[in-house]
């Protein structure tokens, strides 16, 4: 039981990265920049409870704004950018960041034991929800909650203007920004949503893992993070969630029993997806069939 | 020294750059896995350097061109420079996986080209070292000519300026593609087995290193820009020696990608890169 909460758990921090990133890819901007956010948010509410004793909540909470603001302060120079330049700069600061917290040293005596991230050595010591007795399956519902309330507000975002403003933005800048749309401040505002729920999936990532270090925010990650909406396609905020229980629930932890060699094939499951369906498993076409097919049973019903 | 590695590398992403408009970013892991085929090679037959050498650059085309064939053929025009990247991280994840069965342990020893040295005055110089600047110069300067005075190079550059009219005009674009991508894999072969043998041992972070080390000299000296790939790796050694020396190690990859987000944010196109840039602005702004 344990191990499918360890996947469950798994799937939340990736839910919300991919959502991250598909709140940015609606206004058509390609940002690695989201595991930079994530390792702040990461980072940020581990120290507040470990060094600084707070609770889980106001925690994760700042860690969240922190990334956030993070994200508004880059999103400023950054977007002035696009396309492959914005790629390019949005890696540059992913590994400024991560290489920032590699050399990052804060420790110090707290109830006799040093704590704290460690540079190289990572921070290990985030044992907040251990040391104030939370079940396994309590840390996985406060997860899917969290999850749950992003998937409402980004498919309601798709419900009122300001989700059709961020793909106008998305499907030509040029007549979005002729018909009155102040391209550059909506695209810091995605920006800065982005890295409010990346942070959040860094809080909660670093409590239930209760360790962190710099490995684990690598590029690597942050193509992940761009892959799930990518082949789940843009169409809906469902595509980016179906995309990870399909990479990360059936492609990873389906295929363990291959042992390493899986890696090789998940490259080539990907490579195959983004050839065939360049827009993604869940495009129009898609979209447009199962709504078909719905309107179909209805009649049937009828 | 190793600013000369660095524009080897950057040449060959401004190559497939200017033919695709596209980044391949698995082009540090194709040297790596080529780079560790041959140092398995070396240890089951022992082998001379040459042949290590010869090895390593036939690899790398290979692997190259399976690259191309696998994410970029498939993506033709800008509307694919996205899911070409997405391929073109997955086939890295692959290839960095298989460079990782082939050699499972951190580092290994690499068999390469020792001159010994030579001191003049106060400075302490390596023959091998210099000997890796003359023979990274040649090659560039090599490519030069093939660019400038060949018909290849002249179909190479009539593509990267405007692909759609060198295809009316009887280019066949796809093959040039395979052949951008087998020359940058010659270039990244030389590279890595320079980079390789002055280190004398390589690790599973080499294909990563690599790609990082030319996107920041290419952008550095210009996107698409040959001239502006060179200039960019040349500054870039140049810039990490003098971090190196000033700030201490920490600091040098800090610093590496500090100016590479400089440069990107106030001029985008990087030193040189003026009118390739625009080009490109261009075409995104007609999609």
């Amino acid at each position: 039981m344990e191990y499918y909460f360890g996947i469950l758990q798994t799937l939340g921090f990736h839910v919300l990265l991919g959502y991250s990133a598909y709140i940015l890819l609606l206004t058509g901007q390609l940002s690695l920049a989201q595991v930079g956010f994530f390792a702040i948010g990461a980072y940020a509410s581990g120290i507040l409870t470990v060094l600084f004793e707070w609770h889980i909540f106001p925690a994760l909470f700042i860690g969240a704004i922190a990334a956030g603001c993070m994200a508004f302060m880059v999103g400023f120079p950054a977007l002035r950018i696009k396309g492959l330049m914005l790629v390019i700069a949005t890696i540059a600061f992913s590994e400024i960041v991560r290489l920032i917290f590699f050399n990052l040293r804060w420790r110090f005596e707290i109830n006799g034991l040093e704590v704290g991230p460690d540079g190289a050595q990572g921070f290990r010591e985030i044992r907040y929800f251990a040391a104030n007795g939370w079940e396994i399956y309590e840390i996985v519902w406060l997860i899917w909650t969290m999850v749950a309330v992003a998937t409402i507000l980004l498919w309601w975002l798709d419900q009122i203007k300001a989700g059709a403003i961020l793909r106008a933005i998305g499907s030509d800048e040029l007549a979005a920004e002729s018909s009155g749309i102040n391209v550059t401040s909506v695209k810091i505002v995605a920006m800065a949503c982005g890295g409010v729920i990346a942070g959040l999936s860094g809080g909660l990532y670093a409590h239930s893992t209760t360790y962190v270090d710099h490995n684990t925010f690598t590029v690597l990650l942050a193509t992940f993070a761009v892959s799930y909406p990518l082949v789940g396609g843009l169409k809906s905020v469902f595509g980016t969630l179906a995309a990870v229980i399909f990479i990360q629930g059936i492609l990873i932890e389906g295929l363990r029993f291959l042992g390493d060699y899986r890696t090789i094939l998940f490259g080539a499951l990907i490579i195959l997806v983004m050839n065939f369906k360049p827009k993604g498993i869940v495009d129009e076409n898609f979209v447009k069939g199962i709504s078909e097919y719905l309107r179909l049973n209805k009649k049937l019903i009828k | 020294m190793l600013g000369a590695s660095y524009a080897l590398i950057a040449l060959g992403f401004a190559l497939v750059f200017g033919i695709m408009k596209k980044i391949n970013l698995a082009y540090g892991s194709s040297l790596l896995l080529a780079a560790s085929i041959s140092v398995c090679l070396n240890e089951i037959f022992v082998l001379s350097i040459f042949v290590n050498f010869v090895t390593l650059l036939i690899f790398s085309v290979i692997i190259n061109i399976y690259i191309e064939r696998m994410c970029f053929a498939w993506h033709t025009g800008p509307a694919g420079i996205l899911p070409s990247m997405i391929a073109s991280f997955a086939i890295w994840m692959q290839l960095d996986e298989l460079a990782f069965r082939l050699i499972p342990d951190r580092t290994h020893f690499f068999k390469g080209i020792e001159l010994g040295s030579i001191e003049i005055g106060q400075l302490f110089i390596k023959i091998d070292a210099l000997f890796h600047f003359a023979v990274a110069i040649s090659a560039m300067f090599l490519l030069y000519l093939i660019m400038m005075k060949s018909k290849f190079g002249l179909l190479m550059r009539a593509a990267s300026e405007n692909a759609n009219t060198a295809w009316f005009l009887g280019a066949r674009i796809s093959s040039l593609g395979i052949s951008a991508f087998a020359l940058a894999g010659l270039l990244g072969g030389l590279a890595a087995f320079l980079i390789l043998s002055a280190n004398s041992q390589i690790t599973p972070m080499f294909g990563m290193w690599c790609t990082f080390k030319g996107l920041v000299a290419m952008m550095l000296g210009g996107v698409g820009s040959l001239i502006g790939a060179v200039l960019g790796g040349l500054i870039l050694g140049l810039l990490e020696a003098f971090v190196l020396f000033k700030l201490g190690v920490e600091f040098r990859e800090l610093a590496t990608f500090g100016v590479l987000f400089l440069i990107l944010i106030i001029k985008p196109g990087g030193l040189l890169g003026g009118k390739s840039f625009m080009l490109i602005q261009e075409i995104e702004e007609r999609v």
